[in-house]
């Protein structure tokens, strides 16, 4: 005779169609929501949300500025979190596997150009999300292959020595900050 | 694509990833780009990715491959083959990319064994104090000469930094000095 169980079996589906949401606004005001599982992937947004004491209850009324991060770079970062909540932790050593192939869904995310993946980086670097950041580089790192010298003064914006000098003479000329 | 955000305004943080993904080529080239790159990568050596390392003495020519990690570990498929070469007044360095693909550079004035060196010393100091599968070593003395062979294992084993961690490591020469200076630098609770 089998017994049924008491308790009754939450579905993992169920739990996940009602995350806790946090709101959080960019520096030029959009405001965006995020769940909590999401959330976490940054730590410097869970250590916010876990000092502030923000609970389920009163998240949605207390929303998080952040005002190093502007809202398109905001969108891509809470696109990125959802995407990837629910991701199983990898091994440290997937992050120096330079054969890996990125997933088509975050090619696509990341396909953006090179001033604007700069200031992703800034913004994940500020956040503090490793997996972004580690494909944010693996972006700018696959540029590099089979280019020479010249080319990737070209693609990363390196300046030569010459223009690199002349940069630095125009700094020296141009009044200060007093003059 | 161009950029107005430079690479080395990245934060270190963000640059030390960026060196990470990059191919052992790329750091090399990178290196040449400007005198600031140049002394980050020196400074901040990416971390090794290197999981074997195979070096082979042929008729004056030195073979040079790396495998890294997380790749296949089938023994034909190195990521890095450079083959150094003695050529008339200097040596030429042979990157292999396949069995029919190969791009030369000619060194004048240059020795094989020494450029050979140059990059192998190159090559453990961006692998630092991080583990290899696999160190393998064939002086190839049947068919070398004696003195080139001597040569080029008295430069591995000066370049070894101690106390490497290496789990399997093989070494085919009838040397035994050799040997012994090599396994030296081994670190013995590492080997399998």
């Amino acid at each position: 005779m089998s017994v049924e169980p008491e308790v009754p079996i939450v579905q993992v589906e169920e739990v996940r169609e009602n995350p806790v949401l946090y709101k959080i606004i960019s520096s030029d005001n959009h405001v965006f929501t995020i769940s909590e599982h999401a959330v976490k992937l940054s730590k410097t947004l869970w250590d916010l949300i876990t000092n502030l004491g923000l609970t389920a209850e009163n998240a949605l009324d207390n929303p998080i500025p952040v005002e190093n991060v502007n809202g398109k770079n905001m969108e891509t970062i809470v696109q990125f979190c959802e995407r990837h909540k629910y991701d199983e932790e990898e091994p440290e050593y997937t992050n120096y596997i330079r054969e890996f192939v990125l997933p088509e869904w975050d090619r696509q995310l990341l396909s953006i150009d090179n001033e604007e993946l700069f200031q992703l980086i800034l913004a994940t670097n500020y956040l503090d999300i490793q997996k972004l950041m580690d494909y944010c580089c693996r972006v700018i790192g696959d540029m590099a292959k089979d280019k020479t010298p010249e080319e990737l003064r070209i693609i990363y914006g390196i300046p030569t020595d010459a223009e690199d000098d002349a940069l630095e003479r125009s700094a020296s000329d141009s009044p200060g900050p007093s003059g | 694509m161009t950029s107005e955000t430079p690479l080395i305004d990245l934060p270190e943080d963000a640059m030390r990833h960026i060196l990470e993904k990059c191919d052992f080529h790329a750091v090399q080239s990178l290196r040449k780009t400007s005198p600031n790159l140049r002394r980050f990568i020196t400074e901040n050596p990416p971390k090794s990715v290197i999981s074997n390392v195979s070096v082979g003495v042929h008729n004056k020519t030195i073979i040079l491959k790396l495998a890294y990690k997380g790749a296949n570990s089938a023994d034909d498929d190195f990521q890095l083959h450079v083959e150094y070469q003695h050529y008339k007044h200097g040596c030429t360095a042979h990157l292999v990319k396949s069995l029919t693909e190969k791009t030369e550079k000619v060194l004048l004035g240059e020795s094989y064994v020494e450029v050979f060196t140059s990059d192998f010393i190159s090559l453990l100091g961006y692998h630092g104090g991080n583990s290899l599968d696999q160190l393998f070593v064939d002086s190839g003395e049947v068919h070398t000469l004696p003195r080139i062979t001597e040569k080029v294992l008295g430069k591995i084993a000066e370049q070894l930094t101690p106390a490497l961690k290496v789990k399997k490591v093989h070494i085919i020469s009838s040397d035994e000095e050799k040997i012994v200076n090599m396994l030296d630098k081994l670190e013995p609770d590492y080997l399998e």
